[in-house]
């Protein structure tokens, strides 16, 4: 019995798919009469020679045109895929097209990578309105049974790659059978050869065994668990994929003659392979937008419009509309921003822009031309600090493991003074939570009224009360003047941080306030710089006291990265517990069992251990059953049961602020970029931070273009 | 002679291997890898890489290897001409290496025969013109040059250029030359983008450089020989340049050796301010980044350099020099 889950989910997206063929069928109804739009095609075909004039149902770039009446290039109809996606964006308007976008970015990964980070033309699904909701990519429909243990995906007809060979299923068998070595083709390797990547989130059921994946026909595919996968299309939505997150498919007609499994006499290895997919070579195809066409190491990148690229705009004029992107390598932040304020770019993503930048930006735009424009961040914290909940030291542990101690420094934490200091008074002040664009926040009342509750607790400035909890927790004051542990030895906070931070860094900042704040109620912290090297082993073994360097954005949804609300690794606030987790099913759970948990390798408590925390058993339990849950209210409301732990023996980590803008700089010329009002309208006003939700490619930079194309060639 | 030069060969190639191991060794030393540079960017602000990924990629970076074999991996491969993965980019290091040779080179060598080419003269005339005002003019801007590290002055003069010459920030061209074939135009385009780091390089270099040469041919100037030259009444300029210079000019010949590294990645910080696209900044890099089998390549092949350098500068020191004995 297949019903459709999410009924809520599924009606949006029908109605979603059923608006955009609609709007397409629309664009091709005005086509098809020739008088319409003064379009480059248009005005040729007559001027052209004798051959006769083809009336396409899409229109395309003059540049792609003449490329097709000299029989270099298949006409627009068959290039495009039988149902081109229409960013459904209600900002957007018809475009022309034509010019060049520049950018440029002080990493030499990120010329190549940031653009893939800006593009989602790889994604199977994507996520619209800043994660509210998903929306279909390659895939045009999907559908799960009604436990959740059986996907299927129902692909674009006539997809193409770059170089006009046709996508299909394969490429994605391609992917999972012979890079992954998934329904068990690993076996089959040759001898000594391990998969070249590994299978994502999505591709374990909630028990944590692998999918298998079923080609059904060119055009569908199929994921068979063992067990409910609720949460398959949320993670399949993640990631720009192709090269950042999971791949989930690859060119096989061009890849396949790299592999050492297809010819296992000339590669050894996958180096050659991993060569030819990675993001700097341009001949591999792609199914972007843009695709590479020069690789300057260090120097620049250009990108050209993908003749084939499967999305158009409401009136069936295919995207891109801008010919060009060039990114060129500065070295470094400040270089950067003197490229920007020299008016070498014309659009610049937050990365390495802060906040304290914007007067420069503001003041320069004369001569950049540069709009300054703030989305979200959907950070869930700003600059924040976490104990180790398993520090080595039986003594502070027991400290760190106070809720008390911690509500009481979280109540001494001047948040306030930070958030005027460091985010120029933006932002909403908290006490840290997950990113508050997440679903579970925004859902419906119930959600709001879970947020509020963790965003609230233990926030307000009070140093009198966080006295008074100390000293009625046993955390008295010393003949110094100075705190001690509940045994009267002294207590010595190191608020450590990883050595290279940039001292006037918002960490580094909000550390220097921390101190100050925490002398004011008698406690003796004192900065503590740790080597970046060996810092994660040095945490995961409990020898380091705090983090307080990071900053917690992850969203759409709590389960799809659950690791800040559930210790499931050994990276975050309970490393030891994280690392038990970790274990779990595999040879070593049940390995050094008489030992100390500090003692093993890796460090790590399992339930059995005296040391064994109850909150965070609760936690275990809940988010155990969130994985094997199909029905999504469920699932929620089982969240809002985590973020109860969470209010009640919190805090474990804690922020300063929430949702702090990030810095778009837009020339004034590029249209369709939205504004936060636009985005406001749309879903939450911008959720910029998070990988998995890849800004900008959320608001289709296909659909830019230049006011005045000719001054940007 | 071919004797000396073969024992020296011979010896280089056991340096060498040392040199390589010693070198994989200590770069590989610090704790961490190339995963945590990648995954620190995942995790900085949202998003994490699954277990499964992790392992596959540790696998494929060969990172849990034991440290012997990796090492003769790279050995082995780099004899057959391949030099590994650059773990940044995904390119062979050959090409990234390779990529940026000639523009280091270039760039090295212009600011040398910059640098050569005004301090001999001006610490020539310094010296035979000790105490006067243009000796003190010149100490004094000397002293400045000295005194001014590079990437500072990088730094200002990047300002002044962008801000009152309205040049461009970084790379080679300007946006309309990138893809001209090579033209008169695109070449002095070319000056307008490196002049600035010439300079700087040459600045520093020129100010030791003509102080060195200053003190040397004091020293070669008290000595009985050349007021045995004056007092034959040879005419001024051939005491001082034929037989004074040549005797003074011998440390710098003697600096060679050291040379030939320092073209290559000499240009390091100021490289670094300008965004120029040398090997410098992406040694820097790769070191921080853990990527092992670029760095070991740039590592063996600057040691590779600097025996040929001192190779080369005992050989020319012989001939420029009657006294040196090579045996």
């Amino acid at each position: 019995m297949s019903a459709k889950l999410h009924r809520r989910k599924f009606l949006r997206y029908s109605a979603m798919g059923a608006a955009s063929a609609a709007i397409v069928a629309c664009g091709g109804a005005a086509t098809a009469e020739p008088t319409v739009a003064p379009e480059a095609p248009a005005e040729e075909a007559p001027a052209a020679t004798a051959v006769p004039a083809v009336t396409t149902k899409y229109k395309e770039s003059p540049k792609l045109a003449e490329l097709v009446t000299a029989g270099k290039l298949p006409n627009v109809d068959e290039r495009l895929p039988k149902n081109p996606y229409t960013p459904p964006h209600a900002w957007l308007t018809t475009g022309q097209y034509g010019g060049k976008m520049r950018k440029a970015y002080a990493n030499t990964w990120g010329i190549a990578g940031f653009q893939h980070e800006s593009m989602y033309g790889h994604s199977i699904l994507r996520y619209l309105k800043d994660g509210l909701a998903i929306g279909p990519g390659l895939a045009e429909s999907w559908e799960t049974s009604a436990d959740a243990t059986k996907w299927t995906f129902k692909f674009r007809e006539g997809l193409k790659w770059s170089d006009g060979q046709p996508w299909t299923v394969n490429d994605i068998m391609y992917w999972w059978e012979e890079m992954v070595g998934g329904n068990g083709k690993e076996a089959g390797f040759p001898e000594g050869l391990k998969p070249v990547e590994g299978p994502p989130d999505e591709a374990r059921s909630g028990k944590g065994t692998l999918v298998t994946i079923n080609k059904v026909d060119d055009y569908t595919m199929e994921m068979v668990f063992d067990a409910p996968a609720p949460l398959s299309a949320d993670r399949i939505a993640m990631w720009t994929n192709a090269g950042i997150g999971p791949r989930w498919h690859a060119p096989r007609h061009y890849m396949e003659q790299f592999s050492p499994i297809k010819n296992p006499d000339k590669f050894k290895d996958w180096e050659e392979h991993s060569k030819k997919i990675g993001f700097n070579n341009p001949d591999c195809p792609r199914m972007s937008g843009w695709y590479m066409t020069v690789f300057e190491d260090g120097v620049r990148t250009v990108w050209e419009r993908n003749p084939y690229y499967w999305c158009v705009d409401a009136e069936g004029h295919q995207l891109p509309y801008i010919d060009t992107v060039e990114i060129s390598y500065v070295k470094d932040k400040e270089t950067e921003k003197l490229a920007y304020l020299n008016g070498q770019v014309d659009h610049a993503h937050f990365h390495t822009q802060t906040l304290g930048d914007i007067k420069d930006f503001k003041d320069g735009a004369d001569k950049s031309k540069l709009n300054t424009m703030f989305w979200d961040s959907g950070s869930g914290t700003g600059s924040m600090y976490f104990f180790n909940f398993d520090h080595i030291d039986p003594a502070m542990r027991a400290a760190f493991r106070d809720p008390k101690f911690r509500q009481a420094l979280s109540h001494a934490y001047d948040r306030a003074d930070v958030q005027k200091a460091v985010y120029f008074g933006l932002g909403e002040l908290s006490n840290g939570t997950m990113s508050p664009k997440a679903i579970e926040y925004n859902l419906n009342d119930d959600a709001k009224a879970a947020y509020a509750s963790w965003r609230d607790s233990y926030k307000a400035f009070d140093p009198a009360k966080a006295e008074s909890i100390l000293d009625e927790a046993g955390y008295k004051k010393g003949a110094d003047g100075k705190r001690t542990l509940t045994d009267g030895s002294p207590m010595k906070i190191l608020v450590t941080y990883p050595a290279d931070e940039s001292p006037n860094g918002e960490h580094m900042q909000k550390n220097e306030r921390l101190i100050k704040n925490w002398s004011a109620i008698g406690i003796d912290a004192t900065l503590t710089p740790i080597p970046n090297e060996g810092y994660d082993e040095k945490w995961r073994a409990g020898e380091i006291m705090m983090k307080t360097a990071w900053e917690v954005g992850d969203g759409p949804n709590h389960l799809v990265y659950p690791q800040w609300v559930v210790p499931i690794e050994g990276d975050r606030w309970a490393p030891v517990h994280g690392k038990g987790y970790d274990v779990r099913g595999t040879a070593t759970e049940g390995e050094e069992l008489d030992l100390d948990p500090w003692k093993r390798s890796p460090a790590r408590i399992l339930p059995t251990d005296k040391d064994f925390d109850a909150g965070i058993g609760k936690l275990y339990e809940i988010y155990d059953k969130t994985k094997v849950e199909p029905d999504v209210m469920k699932r929620h409301a089982m969240v809002w049961d985590m973020i109860k732990v969470h209010v009640e023996g919190g805090p474990y980590f804690s922020g300063t602020i929430t949702n702090q803008p990030r810095i778009i700089l837009a020339h004034s010329d590029l249209k369709n970029i939205p504004t936060r009002d636009d985005l406001l309208k749309e879903g939450l006003g911008g959720f910029v931070n998070p990988w998995i939700i890849p800004a900008p490619a959320t608001y289709d930079p296909e659909t830019w273009f230049w006011g005045n194309p000719a001054d940007h060639a | 002679m071919l004797n000396f030069i073969a024992r020296r060969l011979i010896n280089m190639v056991v340096l060498l291997v040392v040199v390589s191991f010693v070198g994989f060794f200590i770069i590989q030393l610090p704790p961490g890898s190339i995963l945590d540079v990648q995954l620190t960017r995942m995790r900085a602000m949202g998003g994490d890489i699954s277990r499964d990924q992790m392992k596959a990629m540790a696998e494929r970076y060969g990172i849990n290897e034991p440290f012997g074999t990796r090492y003769f991996k790279w050995v082995s491969r780099s004899l057959q001409g391949d030099f590994g993965t650059s773990f940044a980019t995904d390119q062979s290091v050959g090409e990234r290496i390779w990529g940026r040779l000639s523009i280091s080179l270039g760039l090295s060598l212009f600011a040398l025969l910059f640098t050569w080419l005004v301090s001999i003269p001006v610490g020539v005339y310094s010296a035979t013109h000790r105490y006067t005002v243009p000796d003190y003019i010149v100490t004094f801007l000397q002293f400045i040059g000295l005194a001014i590290p590079g990437f500072l002055l990088a730094l200002v003069m990047l300002i002044i250029a962008t801000r009152y010459l309205n040049q461009q920030v970084g790379g080679l061209y300007s946006p309309e030359y990138i893809d001209a074939p090579m033209s008169l135009a695109k070449f002095r385009n070319l000056i307008e983008h490196v002049w600035i780091a010439v300079l700087v390089l040459a600045i520093g270099a020129t100010a030791g450089l003509t102080r060195i040469m200053r003190a040397n041919l004091l020293d070669v100037l008290n000595m009985q020989y050349i007021q045995t030259a004056r007092a034959k009444g040879l005419d001024e300029a051939i005491v001082i340049w034929k037989h004074a210079v040549r005797n003074a000019i011998h440390p710098l010949v003697a600096s060679l050796g050291t040379l030939l590294p320092a073209l290559v990645v000499g240009e390091t910080l100021v490289a670094q301010v300008l965004s120029l696209p040398t090997i410098g900044p992406m040694y820097l890099d790769a070191l921080r980044q853990q990527d092992m089998y670029l760095a070991g390549t740039i590592l063996v092949m600057l040691s590779a350099l600097l025996l040929i350098g001192n190779l080369i500068s005992d050989l020319l020191l012989a001939w420029v020099d009657p006294r040196v004995r090579l045996e």
